[in-house]
């Protein structure tokens, strides 16, 4: 072998390529998309007024970001981290209960279809009337169409849950919390972290529902808006920032996915 | 015992009788479906029979079920722990991990070759070590009467005849008693003193089959090329297939 590297060092490396590889693929769309965007509507291809086009969209945001865009962001992301904290976490608990009385599961059962089957924002005009027009209705909306996907994947994952396990930590007489503590949840990690994922994208379909129905402010706000006075580089602009707002979300529940699995290698 | 569903009652067990000496091993076995593994459920506590006694040094067995470590087909370790936090977990369920307990799982682990793995987790052992991992496990509760259900069959040929071995010389060492149900008949002969041959359903005892090789018994592999051996399970096979 030319090289000196050994084995190990060899597929370290490969390795590496590979992930440089795929980002260099990744950023070349990007580019190839923005540019391409670019050039037709510059040579007239497509209608700016309609399309946009990048350089519209980066003027208006440079000038949006000297008076109010942080504001409308900031609101945004505000509704949906406590839409989606608020899901996640009346989720687990409403599951968690339904395993704990498995008589209360069995009878929630078909509601829960009924409830995931119906759309949420059919009962907007309600949430409105409830939660008063503001940024209340827009949380409610968030947590209505996050929360029952949540319960049911997470009742789904803890119903399923190996019953060898359980069986085995019976036999040493674990009782009923034990035995969620120690095996039916750390088994779920997976499942919680997807519904979490999931969750993402539905929290931000709610909020954005939500703004359009009722608000002052936003990016679904701005949407509206943009909408009607036809400046359609404004929509592009939210779109993008949305689409930035949910990657970032996805990266931080990665990150608490890790911080998550190695806490429990040591205390579950 | 009966299991009862909606559709049907089936009933697993019926007139099932015998008595297990302090530090016998003894077998079951049966066709399958008889309910061996029911009886055994039964002793373990994690079923009710609707009728009949089970005791454990003259006491009921609800009462003294602590002296009771009941081990399952796979080796069931939970993946996200380490060794070391696997084979403490009865201990810390039972809320009873004592500077004593804790010294006396770290002997168990040294004396049986799983010390230095005791930050490893489960998939990084093989078959066989993960079944020792889980038979320390069982032995940290100092159980005096072992229950295995087919603690093997999910092992191939050979580790599981080294696995029975090891699992074999540990009990005998730690002066255990043992009610293990198979339907492995060499596995049964080669590491009981006593078979007892279950009928098909509803099960009743069809055949005690006393295992004699002798006062210094060979282990379950040395065994295995005893002259008795074959004799043995001939016995036990006519027995099963009438």
């Amino acid at each position: 072998m030319k090289n000196n590297l050994s084995y190990r060092g060899q597929y370290l490396l490969a390795v590496k390529r590979r992930s440089r590889r795929v980002l260099c693929a990744q950023l070349s769309i990007v580019v190839l998309f923005v540019a391409g965007w670019e050039w037709l509507a510059l040579a007239g291809f497509v209608d700016p007024f309609i399309f946009s086009s990048p350089s519209r969209i980066a003027d208006i945001t440079v000038t949006m970001a000297q008076t109010d865009l942080a504001y409308h962001i900031l609101v945004t992301v505000l509704e949906t981290v406590i839409g989606f904290a608020l899901g996640v976490v009346l989720g687990l608990i409403i599951a968690t209960w339904l395993w704990f009385c498995p008589f209360a599961g069995s009878v929630a059962a078909p509601f829960l279809v009924v409830l995931h089957a119906l759309p949420k924002i059919a009962l907007g005009p309600v949430i409105i009337v409830w939660a008063g027009a503001g940024m209340g209705a827009i949380i409610v909306m968030a947590v209505a169409i996050s929360l029952i996907v949540t319960v049911l994947e997470l009742s789904g994952g803890f119903a399923s849950t190996d019953s060898a396990l359980i069986a085995t930590i019976k036999s040493f007489g674990a009782d009923k919390k034990q035995i969620f503590l120690k095996v039916v949840l750390p088994c779920n990690l997976p499942v919680l972290f997807q519904s979490l994922k999931v969750n993402i994208g539905l929290s931000l379909v709610g909020v954005i529902a939500g703004e359009f129905l009722v608000s002052k402010a936003g990016l679904g706000y701005l949407i509206v808006y943009a909408g009607q006075v036809f400046r359609m580089d404004m929509v592009m602009m939210s779109v993008i920032i949305l689409g930035v707002i949910a990657f970032v979300m996805y990266r931080l529940v990665g990150i608490a996915r890790q911080i998550a699995e190695k806490k429990i290698n040591h205390d579950n | 015992m009966i299991y009862q569903t909606p559709r049907e009652e089936t009933v697993a067990v019926k007139d099932v009788s015998f008595d297990v000496e302090k530090g016998e091993f003894v077998s079951l076995v049966g066709p399958s479906g008889c309910g061996k593994s029911t009886l055994l459920g039964c002793i373990a506590g994690l079923q009710q029979a609707q009728k009949g006694s089970i005791t454990l040094d003259g006491k009921a067995i609800d009462n003294n079920r602590h002296s009771i470590g009941y081990m399952l087909q796979r080796d069931n370790l939970l993946p996200w722990r380490s060794v070391w936090r696997n084979v403490v977990i009865g201990l810390e369920i039972q809320k009873k991990l004592t500077e004593e307990n804790t010294e006396y799982v770290s002997s168990l682990l040294k004396k049986y070759d799983l010390w230095q793995f005791r930050d490893s987790f489960p998939n990084r052992l093989s078959g066989g070590m993960r079944q020792r991992v889980a038979l320390i496990r069982t032995l940290a509760l100092k159980p005096q009467l072992l229950l295995l259900d087919e603690a093997f069959s999910a092992l191939d040929y050979q580790t599981r005849v080294n696995v029975s071995c090891d699992v074999w010389e540990i009990l005998r060492r730690e002066n255990k008693t043992l009610v293990m149900v198979t339907h492995d008949i060499p596995e049964a002969v080669s590491m009981s003193d006593r078979v007892i041959v279950l009928s098909k359903r509803p099960a009743v005892v069809a055949k005690n089959v006393e295992i004699d090789f002798g006062a210094n018994r060979p282990n379950p592999i040395q065994v295995r090329s005893h002259p008795l051996f074959q004799q043995y399970f001939n016995t036990i096979w006519k027995e099963l297939v009438q």
